[in-house]
């Protein structure tokens, strides 16, 4: 309660009023049908009659911060067209709403942080869902597939049958569905509300943004346990976080992946131990830290990577106890007791249907951690308490244990590390090389500081500075908390480089990193006066690069944070998804990896292969299907083996006539994938040998290089003629094709030039007969040329399928994907010069339905013996409306 | 979706678990400022999902509304046993027995 004394003193004071007033503006910004300029005006003279009253109340230095806020509102306001900048104006809203309540001393500096970095981030993160309904993407579908099981059967599932049908669909009982069984949970909790799943699924993870954020603050407050400057130093760290782009690609409302919630409870777990530890209270880790860490393996898979970076950190300072004579035991005992406790939890919960507890053995990479764990221990244990209560033999006698044990065991433990932190890290099959996450990060040293500058900002290079300081604590202060943070620090630093994938588990240590910088920074600033104004400097300069004038001072863009939501991709599948939802149960779809999980999310039909890319032999059959099968006697061998396989038990137990694969379907993007499928198809899956290196090219329509209205051009009889000129650009290839040249005559008449990588001019048939090629469409020749002129200025809002031609040369302009996708409109190419292929419409694949304009389009197979009947389908209207013209 | 919707949504997922966290920390962490029950409310809030999902894949039940209120009410009544009605009614009751 507020004494009379400061309430009155509240009550006169207008710039409180003012800040609290000014906090709300952005928030009611759209009721108040306020231009932009005059909001800008508003704040900037808020700001200046604040600064007046403030220093004229002898408060300026107390009220900085607010009026910096304030002036920043009014830039935002200002510059409203910046990306993202709609919600900028929110987010500082509500924190100079927070500032502003511990500028007037209503609340203290560390519960004003605590909630309103909660709700700023909630706010941040949760933005995807105020612009789109969609779950986003590809990956996060996985787990909203299983939530809807659970949501619908009550039940957790212990079997996927809805893909790879040739290893009989995947065992998941020991899959952590955690994150399914949660949204399945608040869906159900929704219902009551009138709103249910789809609304659990889209917001989980934005408010794992800001929980994340509470627990990191105290994380960071533990790990500089007793340090001054520890609560400061903990602020930056989590603003750091929060703001930055590489963990917001997971942790951002539409994306239902269990990253999100897996990452908040890695930092339970470690702020729990770390809590446990600072106070040696085992209690805590036994019942808090193993139920937390119980919970954690139920629902991600970074448990281990935490296991090892812990153990490493046990092991450090315990060398360092051993020169500087501590024990370092305790850090042991709080661990382990987490680990063991733990282990139970989460094996009576993962285990398959006829056990109680599951006894699968520990990761290598678990045992590894904990011999170093140990090995380190117990050599500082043994050299600090009793080396000088053994006997000289006896001692002989432990380190001879000691080393058999070593060379027994830690090999064969660090194996399994060597293929986690190195194998896979520097992932060598032929299928993973096609996957963009399972790409390098970065090739050279250089290319890897300004990726990493792009991905989390300034705390990229702070986290690069922080590792001498982190080295510096550790060995001169003893500093757990600091061994923690470089030892989780380190290999992911050294992974990352390797693997894109780790963009996200990276970004956790990157961030939080930094503030060892910020608290070092504050500690010296204390001893050496003269010269404080720099690190000072760099500190502010650090904040403010992570606000939205970032664009101004660097190449980081924190706004990009706002818009991880699902792209044209996912909305173009949307009305296919539908259609197949409508079919039987018992329908199977051929179609690319990429979109199994929305086929079996979606519309709950089989698929071949799905995202986990689980099986690399049945991926490579379907890329041999679409991409190495150049007759369709060949691609129905393909077909007519998984179509077997669906009429066999256990599919012939589940459905009367098994699973029919009925359909294919393809989509656009897959003239982009065919790359990929050529390298898998070609691929050696036994030694890992690399595929060709080949893929379709697509020429897509460049306006700035045609002249679509028309000029006057003479033609070789000298007579003046009206001609227009039509470009289209092409993606690189191997035969040097950088461009099309069509030209349309007054006379309706089309010419055709080919436009090698010199800029040299071909005719088209010469080209073609050359490089043995053809041109192909989804859409008539007709429709492409006529769209582009007419939509020339507004090409993104039309379908790919209507301003791109593709271009195929050799085998490729006989794989299946050219048969099936080309073959509608091919004679109009044929017709006109341009397509040189002997096949016409194909003889086993009867064309279906197109959706949004031929971005993706379906056939029914026609097996030569009847072996399935599926009921006839109606035709769905286009019902998204995704797709729509503007006005010319 | 809509912001009020949004809103509503948010508060029905964050507050069961905030509840529920605060009541398992209670017990776990005996002394801390109130900030920091914060914090652990938070990092200990999700758990209770872990007791549904026991029950589930050990097919001690399937998931409904009952067996979720069952869970994050049975949690919060230990709590109110604990430090509330319960013990007060303990306290008087032995305090007559005594008589």
């Amino acid at each position: 309660m507020l004494n009379n004394d400061k309430t009155k003193d509240l009550l006169n004071n207008p710039v409180l009023f003012i800040f609290l007033f000014l906090s709300l503006v952005p928030l009611l910004g759209v009721y108040l049908n306020i231009d932009n300029v005059t909001l800008s005006i508003l704040f900037a003279s808020c700001g200046v009659l604040c600064s007046h009253l403030s220093i004229k109340r002898k408060e300026f230095v107390r009220n900085a911060l607010p009026v910096f806020v304030v002036f920043l509102l009014s830039y935002l306001f200002y510059n409203i067209t910046a990306a993202g900048a709609q919600f900028w104006v929110i987010a500082y809203g509500m924190a100079l709403f927070f500032i502003a309540l511990h500028s007037a001393r209503i609340i203290d500096a560390e519960p004003a942080f605590v909630i309103g970095i909660f709700i700023i981030s909630v706010f941040i993160h949760i933005v995807p869902a105020l612009i789109t309904d969609y779950v986003e993407e590809i990956d996060p579908y996985y787990d909203y597939k299983w939530a809807q099981e659970i949501f619908n059967t009550g039940n957790v599932p212990q079997h996927d049958w809805l893909t790879y049908p040739l290893k009989g669909g995947l065992d998941r009982s020991l899959m952590p569905f955690g994150n399914p069984v949660a949204i399945a949970i608040y869906g159900k909790i929704l219902t009551l509300f009138g709103m249910g799943l789809l609304q659990s699924t889209l917001l989980i993870s934005g408010l794992m943004g800001g929980m994340t954020a509470v627990v990191a603050y105290f994380l960071l407050k533990e790990l500089m346990y007793n340090r001054k400057n520890a609560k400061l130093a903990a602020m930056f760290g989590v603003f750091v976080l929060i703001l930055s782009v590489g963990w917001s690609t997971k942790v951002h409302a539409t994306d239902s992946e269990n990253d999100a919630f897996g990452g908040m409870v890695v930092f339970a777990v470690l702020f729990i131990f770390m809590y446990a530890v600072n106070r040696d209270n085992f209690r805590i880790s036994l019942l808090g830290g193993s139920l937390v860490f119980g919970w954690l393996v139920t629902l991600w898979d970074g448990y281990r990577l935490l296991t090892m970076f812990v153990c490493i950190a046990i092991a450090m300072i315990s060398f360092v106890g051993v020169i500087k004579k501590f024990r370092t035991i305790k850090y042991l005992k709080h661990y382990l007791a987490i680990f063991l406790v733990g282990n139970f939890l989460w094996r009576i919960v993962l285990h398959p249907p006829t056990e109680f507890i599951s006894l699968i053995p520990f990761k290598g990479i678990e045992i590894a951690g904990f011999i170093l764990a140990f090995f380190a221990v117990g050599i500082n244990e043994y050299i600090i308490n009793y080396r000088s209560k053994v006997s000289r033999n006896t001692e002989w006698a432990l380190i001879a244990v000691g080393a058999v044990a070593l060379i027994l065991v830690w090999p064969i433990a660090w194996v399994h590390f060597y293929n986690v932190a190195v194998v896979d890290a520097q992932q060598s099959t032929v299928v993973f090389k096609t996957i963009a996450e399972q790409a390098p990060f970065a090739t050279t040293i250089k290319d890897y500081i300004t990726s990493l500058s792009r991905m989390f900002g300034v705390a990229a290079l702070l986290s690069l500075c922080a590792i001498p300081i982190l080295i510096y604590f550790i060995c001169r202060e003893d500093d757990f908390g600091a061994a923690v943070m470089l030892s989780w620090l380190g290999p992911m630093m050294w992974g990352l480089y390797f693997k894109s994938q780790y963009s996200f588990i990276a970004s956790m240590p990157y961030a939080l990193a930094s503030s060892w910088v910020v608290l070092f920074v504050m500690t010296q600033k204390e001893h050496e006066d003269g010269l404080r104004i720099i690190p000072t400097l760099l500190v502010l300069y650090a904040v403010v690069a992570y606000s939205p004038l970032a664009s101004l001072m660097s190449n980081y863009e924190p706004g990009a944070i706002f818009y991880n939501v699902a792209t044209y991709d996912r909305m173009g599948w949307e009305s296919a998804l539908q259609y197949f939802l409508k079919a039987p149960a018992n329908t199977a779809v051929v179609t690319w990896w990429d979109y199994g999980h929305w086929l079996t999310a979606v519309s709950h039909k089989f698929v071949l292969i799905d995202n986990l890319q689980n099986d690399h032999w049945e991926i490579q059959d379907v890329a041999k299907f679409f991409m190495k099968a150049e007759s369709e006697e060949d691609a129905m061998k393909i077909i007519q083996k998984y179509q077997d396989t669906y009429k066999r038990p256990p599919y012939a137990y589940m459905y009367q006539d098994g699973v029919n694969l009925d359909y294919v379907a393809i989509d656009w993007t897959m003239i982009g994938k065919s790359g990929a499928m050529r390298f898998i198809a070609t691929g050696n899956l036994t030694n890992q040998a690399d595929g060709e290196y080949n893929s379709y090219t697509q020429c897509g329509f460049a306006p700035q290089f045609s002249n679509i209205n028309g000029s006057l051009t003479t033609d070789a009889e000298g007579k003046f003629t009206m001609s227009k000129q039509l470009v289209y650009q092409c993606t690189g290839n191997a035969d040097g094709l950088s461009g099309i040249v069509f030209t349309i005559g007054q006379d309706n008449s089309l010419g055709a030039e080919a436009v090698d990588q010199y800029g040299a001019r071909v005719p088209w048939k010469i080209w073609m007969s050359t490089h043995k090629s053809s041109l192909f469409g989804v859409k008539a020749l007709n429709e492409v040329l006529s769209v582009s002129m007419q939509y020339a200025d507004k090409l993104n809002n039309v379908p790919p399928s209507y301003y791109n031609f593709v271009y195929g040369s050799g085998k490729f302009k006989d794989f299946m994907l050219a048969r099936l996708y080309f073959s509608t409109n091919i004679e109009t190419y044929k017709t006109a010069g341009l397509a040189d292929v002997t096949w016409s419409a194909p003889k086993y694949f009867k064309k279906d339905q197109s959706f949004e304009e031929g971005f993706v389009e379906t056939w029914k197979i026609q097996y030569p013996t009847t072996t399935t009947t599926v009921p006839t389908m109606q035709k769905q209207e286009n019902k998204t409306g995704v797709f729509k013209y503007g006005t010319n | 979706m809509e912001p009020i919707s949004i809103l509503i949504a948010l508060l029905v997922i964050f507050l069961p678990m905030l509840a529920t966290g605060f009541v398992i920390s209670t017990f776990i962490v005996r002394e801390c400022s109130l900030i920091e029950r914060f914090g652990f409310s938070v990092a200990f809030g999700s758990c209770f999902i872990y007791f549904i999902y026991f029950a589930l894949k050990n097919n001690i039940s399937s998931l409904n509304l009952e067996v979720i209120f069952g869970v994050i009410g049975g949690i919060i009544l230990v709590y109110i046993i604990k430090y509330g009605f319960g013990k007060r009614f303990f306290e008087w009751l032995f305090a007559k027995r005594r008589e």
